[in-house]
């Protein structure tokens, strides 16, 4: 199967000096859930932002559909993915609704404005997330959790076939969290791939099938979950034991107290 | 014939509300009510009487074809004299009012004013060199017009040497800039020759629309006018721009050029406004908010709103600055101390909390 969106060789600094990863290699195929672990201040924002050029990279490529993505312009990348960030807040109070119909943006010309086909395309967005009840709050008003998903709707707005996530749970409760990743599952189901990072090795458990494990500018390790979520790797990778335990319908990742 | 206009406006206003949620395009359709009114009566205002009639069978012997003519001293009256001050009130209020809503969105902050990048302190020093000089009126315009394109573009150069350009460093050298050209509007104060110079410059700076000629209109009207037609083109996307600059730029929008234009048109705009009558502040940071409290903060409707409520909002001050007392009270003035108390009145009544 041909990959969506490839990496190659990918080296990033801020200064110029002092890299923040280098050498980073990995392709993500058409209904790939990769999830990017590691602790914090490892790069895997600065990474996942390289990927759709909020950053562009010191060196290497980063190929959409095997297209060179430094050959296209925001509106060509931002048709293909969508990008959702840890958090967000706004500054005026939009409603929903219209906050959704910003998601058409890369599809419509600098002078134009979305119409009837884009309020659709919003409105069916809204709807796969069971959320069209939001639709005429606030934007300010709502909580975390909910902003969270009129984001996601936002991004489903772009009919994109790459979704970035920036640690989608790291704001959210205990059951937003795997509400969140149950929305993930289903969209890769439907044919989305996703690239996300998390603080949670458990959770690329319950959602990813390829994960990545992001230390001293590199990937220590990358595969399936199984392989990748050892004992061994998550006492390198954050310095604390973790027991990974089946428990009937999969397997967990849980961590020890620390003696 | 008539039956097909009617049918072509009914079909052209259908399609404007389908864009627009309903709400707010009747809203903004009913704001026009009042901007009109107060367009008319604004004629019967001064001391050469003219009656409502007068106004009506001068406007309509003037702009529809009429087989009667008005007195040449009527004429001077509504068209050299009446009319470009009420086009010029209702020009300028808008202009600052749509720059105030665009710089709003671009800057993610309902506090900034279009003079934050330094437009109109540049703007005040150009005119008030221009009077130091001796330079007639018309020089004093374009002087007051390049000074605020100058401070703007000197605001950007030095932003531009700091790593990491972001729109708040844009704001800080903004500051930097408008002190320092209002350092240098005191120093043309205090060299100014007290008799003449002075009292010219400390009118011009207060604001004032009671020199407007049609040849003003004709020289700042166009750049007013172009900028705020494109400022009214892109406004949906200042939407998406007011998400943040990495949102915008993850839906697709090359912030950079957008950024740019609006920066461009609204220093434009600001810069032919003052050029025209002066210093006005307050009205580019109070509308919007008026604005935004009628139709909501959705830039699609409230450029358009604050445009009509602009207009109505400085024509309605320029009428009291002629009429309250005998003689006219500058413009700059009356804005602060009618639209401070009625923007606080406004604040403790909205629901919302910027917090």
């Amino acid at each position: 199967m041909s990959s969506i969106i490839e990496i190659i060789d990918a080296s990033f600094s801020y200064d110029g000096y002092n890299k923040i990863f280098e050498g980073i290699n990995f392709s993500v195929e058409k209904g790939d859930i990769f999830c990017i672990l590691g602790a914090n201040g490892t790069g895997k924002t600065t990474l996942i932002k390289c990927l759709n050029r909020l950053m562009e990279l010191d060196s290497g490529k980063v190929l959409l559909n095997n297209q060179d993505i430094y050959s296209l312009s925001h509106s060509e990348i931002a048709k293909n993915i969508g990008y959702i960030p840890q958090i967000h807040n706004s500054t005026f109070p939009f409603s929903v609704f219209d906050v959704v119909l910003m998601g058409r943006a890369p599809h419509l010309d600098l002078f134009e404005s979305p119409g009837e086909k884009d309020f659709k395309i919003a409105e069916k967005s809204l709807e796969s997330l069971n959320i069209s009840y939001l639709k005429d709050k606030p934007y300010t008003e709502i909580s975390g959790g909910e902003r969270q998903l009129v984001f996601i709707a936002l991004v489903l707005t772009q009919e994109p076939s790459v979704l970035l996530l920036d640690e989608p749970t790291s704001h959210l409760d205990f059951g937003n969290q795997i509400r969140t990743l149950n929305i993930i599952e289903k969209l890769s189901k439907k044919g989305l791939s996703v690239v996300m990072s998390s603080h949670f090795p458990d959770q690329a458990f319950i959602s990813a099938n390829k994960v990545a494990i992001m230390r001293d500018k590199n990937f220590i390790d990358m595969g399936t979950p199984e392989e990748v979520i050892t004992e061994q790797n998550m006492a390198k990778t954050y310095g604390i034991h973790v027991k990974i335990v089946d428990i009937g319908d999969r397997v967990a990742c849980v961590p020890l107290k620390i003696k | 014939m008539i039956k097909t206009i009617k049918l072509k406006i009914t079909d052209v206003l259908g399609n404007i509300s389908n864009k627009f949620t309903a709400h707010n395009i009747s809203v903004t359709i009913l704001l026009i009510i009042p901007l009109v009114l107060l367009f008319l009566f604004s004629f019967l205002i001064g001391r050469y009487p003219v009656s409502p009639l007068d106004v009506i069978t001068a406007l309509y012997a003037k702009f529809l074809p009429a087989n009667y003519s008005i007195s040449p001293s009527l004429d001077t009256i509504i068209f050299q004299i009446r009319l470009p001050r009420i086009i010029a009130a209702m020009m300028v209020g808008a202009a600052l009012s749509v720059a105030g809503a665009s710089f709003q969105g671009l800057f993610r902050n309902p506090l900034v004013a279009p003079d934050k990048l330094g437009v109109t302190a540049g703007a005040g020093f150009g005119a008030a060199l221009a009077i130091l000089l001796s330079l007639g009126g018309l020089m004093i315009q374009i002087s007051a017009f390049i000074g605020g394109l100058v401070a703007v573009t000197l605001t950007y150069l030095f932003s531009k040497t700091f790593k990491g350009t972001s729109m708040l460093t844009l704001v800080l050298c903004g500051i930097a800039v408008e002190s320092f050209f209002a350092a240098l509007i005191a120093l043309s104060k205090y060299v100014a020759d007290p008799f003449q110079q002075l009292p010219t410059i400390v009118f011009w700076l207060m604001g004032s629309l009671a020199a407007v000629t049609n040849q003003d209109l004709l020289l700042m009207g166009p750049p007013i006018i172009i900028g705020i037609i494109i400022l009214l083109l892109i406004r949906w996307r200042i939407n998406v721009l007011s998400m943040g600059e990495e949102e915008a730029q993850s839906m697709g929008v090359n912030i950079k050029s957008l950024q740019a234009i609006i920066i461009v048109s609204c220093t434009v705009i600001t810069a032919s406004a003052v050029g025209i009558c002066g210093i006005i502040g307050w009205i580019g940071l109070v509308i919007p908010h008026v604005a935004r409290m009628i139709v909501g903060p959705d830039h699609k409707v409230l450029l358009p709103a604050s445009i009509i409520l602009g207009a109505f909002f400085l024509l309605l001050i320029d009428d009291v600055s002629r009429t309250m007392i005998s003689v006219e009270i500058p413009l700059g003035i009356l804005t602060a101390i009618i639209g401070a108390p009625f923007f606080l009145y406004l604040l403790s009544k909205s629901k919302e909390v910027w917090a």
